[in-house]
């Protein structure tokens, strides 16, 4: 089996989907995998050694000399693509998977003649290959600022059915190492050298035996200087850097392609998230990673915009207090916080749903609170039920009167032009969710953007909103469903307490096996 | 046409002059070549077009630096060629110099299509173009493909509506310009594609 990648995006990004392409050697181990990347980072192939059995190269940055020099013939950017494109083509591929989401890839990929193709390509006109609910919601929520419950490395392992794990910890010999790496590749993103330097100070002061250095590319070697010492410099090129972290106890960063290395080499974390960093998005994969952002109302910010504020009021809100707590938290021992049990649950009902290839599948309950339970407690779950049965009154109330004040097709089938007044309680409807700001997960947001669009037809309004609205009732079923057996176990918790005894449980006979105690060894 | 006239410097070269006005520097017409194509940085092409032969110390130096390129030179004034040849006699084999006296007359030089199939990079040394900058900026962009009457030459395999063109203002075009035009013509679903690519390359 030939298998062709395209990862067209930045350094750390390629560095982040390292997981992925690992967990495709681990799936295909005979396979053949080519990688194609932007050439200017070819120096990832030291770091994805034995994944990886070819790269091939996007010259990205001479096709644009090309198309932008006076001095070059119109089409010579135009013939070296295509030499690309037919040079792939030779190589027959039976599978083509696109991690880069975007238009150019998607026309790279249209232009790539391959058996199967993985991800978003362009072909007839039309973008295709949001095959799944794992793609398509990968492309609802990362196609702007909007909030995702799974990670970027997570949400494409799910999409591409690859097996992908967050780096485990790993316990190992400490060498007292600290290491800073302070400049990141947008000026909006950096911390500021000077707050760096203060908490190098603190940590020095405070944890005595501790060693701090600064890590640097050479060419950041005279920024760094300009407030820390030549000793304390360790500048490197990327395998050494990761010979560096591989032997540090822990790194503070900002959004770097350090902290991906640093994530994979499973060496723990605190990444100052600042700018247009989103956690969510480009945030380290690791259960390793303390990861501290600013709360500021700007962030985060857009890529590659300068800063809009005054001052840099996102670097202001992230204290050198704050950073050196979090130090100090990682390089204690203690446990990383546990994730919000809120959140835990929101992922498991959205899993479900998007595991589900369409509506009719019925979802795998049992499995996911089994999961459930191997990461939190009946207790925790259990004191989180009220608040959550709350929600899901709330959620289901705005579906209900989002559905009451859909005007029926055939109505606005007979009108001829769209006017905004005949959806105006919907668009109410739709307010209210925002205003409320309750809707923290997005359950609403495809209906929401639906109301945003630009339609000729009336009946459009239908059609998109109706699907929206179906896809939040199956949303909600789930939820439901999932509450009830979350119910179930916690009654069947104060059953036990209570000394009653093994009840059954109506919600688990449907699931067959459930995950109650063997009856024939019910022993309290 | 403005006079043409040479003139011996210190070190014995000869300088071309076009109505008084040098088509190299005087002092030191090597160095100045030098420096003219080491500023150029790497040829991504094995064949180039140089517009402008003046006093050709500008050619001599590409063709010492990279002793593979093969080398047209373009020039509108005739009476330059015999001066370079006497000058640089090992050249002679090596560069190729093609006379055009209207823009027009470079689609039907038989260079024009090695151009066409290589899509040929193109030179231009500016210190040597003395009175005849309008039409030499002319040459070039006809050569790069990147006026309206050459588009139809570099073109050509594409089979485009060139008539949608015409919408364009008089400017140097641009892939971006071309794209909304290969979007609406009759060709290949691959080849659009390819373009589309660029498209996104130029955003």
């Amino acid at each position: 089996m030939k298998i062709l990648v395209l990862s067209l995006l930045r350094l750390g990004d390629i560095i982040q989907q390292a997981p992925l392409l690992k967990g495709l050697r681990e799936k295909h181990p005979d396979a053949e995998i080519h990688l194609l990347l932007n050439r200017q980072f070819a120096n990832v192939e030291k770091i994805l050694e034995g994944v990886v059995d070819r790269y091939i190269y996007f010259d990205r940055e001479a096709f644009q000399k090309g198309l932008g020099e006076p001095a070059y013939n119109i089409l010579w950017s135009y013939t070296q693509v295509e030499n690309l494109v037919k040079g792939l083509n030779q190589e027959s591929y039976d599978v083509a998977i696109n991690l880069t989401h975007n238009k150019l890839s998607a026309y790279l990929m249209g232009a790539i003649q391959a058996l199967q193709k993985r991800g978003l390509y362009q072909e007839e006109g039309r973008f295709k290959g949001l095959s799944n609910r794992w793609l398509r919601y990968f492309n609802d929520r990362f196609s702007g600022n909007q909030k995702s419950l799974f990670h970027y490395v997570e949400l494409l392992g799910k999409a591409f059915d690859i097996p992908v794990r967050a780096t485990p910890f790993v316990a190992r010999k400490k060498n007292k190492l600290v290491l800073l790496q302070c400049l990141t590749s947008d000026a909006k993103k950096n911390w500021g050298l000077e707050r760096y330097f203060d908490l190098k100070r603190t940590i020095e002061v405070s944890l005595v035996d501790y060693e701090v250095c600064v890590l640097g590319a050479p060419f950041e070697r005279e920024s760094l200087l300009k407030v820390f010492s030549e000793k304390d410099l360790l500048i490197c090129d990327l395998p050494e850097a990761r010979k560096h972290l591989q032997n540090a106890d822990l790194l503070v960063t900002g959004d770097t392609s350090i902290k991906h290395m640093a994530a994979q080499v499973g060496t723990p974390l605190v990444e100052i998230a600042i700018g247009s960093s989103d956690v969510v998005k480009t945030g380290a994969y690791t259960n390793q990673a303390v990861i501290l952002s600013s709360e500021v109302a700007c962030a985060p910010c857009t890529h590659s915009q300068a800063c809009s504020q005054s001052s840099h009021l996102c670097a202001e809100d992230v204290t050198v207090e704050k950073v050196f707590a979090a130090v100090w938290d990682q390089l204690s021992g203690e446990k990383i916080a546990e994730r919000n049990l809120r959140q835990t649950l929101e992922r498991t009902v959205w899993s479900l749903y998007l595991d589900k290839e369409h509506s009719a599948v019925e979802p795998f309950y049992r499995e996911a609170l089994e999961e459930l339970l191997v990461k939190t407690s009946v207790t925790g779950i259990k004191e989180t039920l009220p608040a959550w049965e709350q929600q899901t009154a709330l959620y289901r109330s705005w579906l209900e009167k989002a559905k009451d004040v859909l005007p029926t097709r055939e109505v606005l089938a007979s009108k001829r032009s769209f006017q905004s007044s005949d959806v105006s309680e919907l668009i109410f409807c739709a307010q209210d969710i925002l205003k409320s700001k309750k809707d923290e997960v997005g359950y609403f947001q495809v209906f929401v953007e639906a109301l945003l669009s630009r339609f000729s037809q009336p009946v459009q309004v239908y059609d998109r909103v109706h699907v929206a609205l179906m896809e939040v009732e199956e949303l909600l079923t789930i939820r439901e469903v999932f509450t009830q057996y979350l119910q179930s176990l916690s009654k069947e918790g104060a059953y036990y307490a209570k000394g009653i005894g093994q009840l059954s449980i109506g919600g688990f006979e449907e699931a067959g096996k459930s995950i109650q105690r063997d009856l024939e060894n019910a022993e309290l | 046409m403005a006079m043409i006239t040479f003139s011996e410097n210190h070190e014995s070269s000869l300088i071309s002059f076009e109505a008084g006005e040098a088509l190299a520097s005087l002092r030191d017409p090597r160095a100045e070549g030098l420096k003219w194509v080491y500023s150029l940085g790497a040829i991504p092409t094995s064949h180039v077009v140089v517009v402008g032969l003046g006093s050709g110390f500008h050619v001599a130096a590409l063709a010492d630096i990279d002793p593979e390129l093969q080398i047209t030179v373009v020039d509108s004034r005739e009476s330059l060629i015999p001066v370079f040849r006497s000058q640089f006699p090992e050249l002679a084999d090596r560069v190729n110099i093609v006379v055009v006296q209207e823009d027009q007359d470079i689609f039907k030089a038989d260079f024009y299509q090695e151009v066409l199939n290589q899509r040929s990079y193109v030179l231009s040394f500016r210190e040597c173009w003395g009175q005849q900058s309008s039409f030499f900026a002319q040459v070039f962009a006809h050569l790069t493909g990147r006026t309206l009457e050459s588009v139809k030459y570099h073109f050509e395999e594409f089979g485009i509506n060139i008539k949608a063109l015409y919408l364009q203002p008089n400017k140097l075009l641009s892939i971006k310009d071309l794209i909304p035009v290969v979007e609406a013509s009759v060709m290949s679903e691959e080849k659009k594609q390819i373009f589309r690519i660029l498209g996104e390359l130029v955003k």
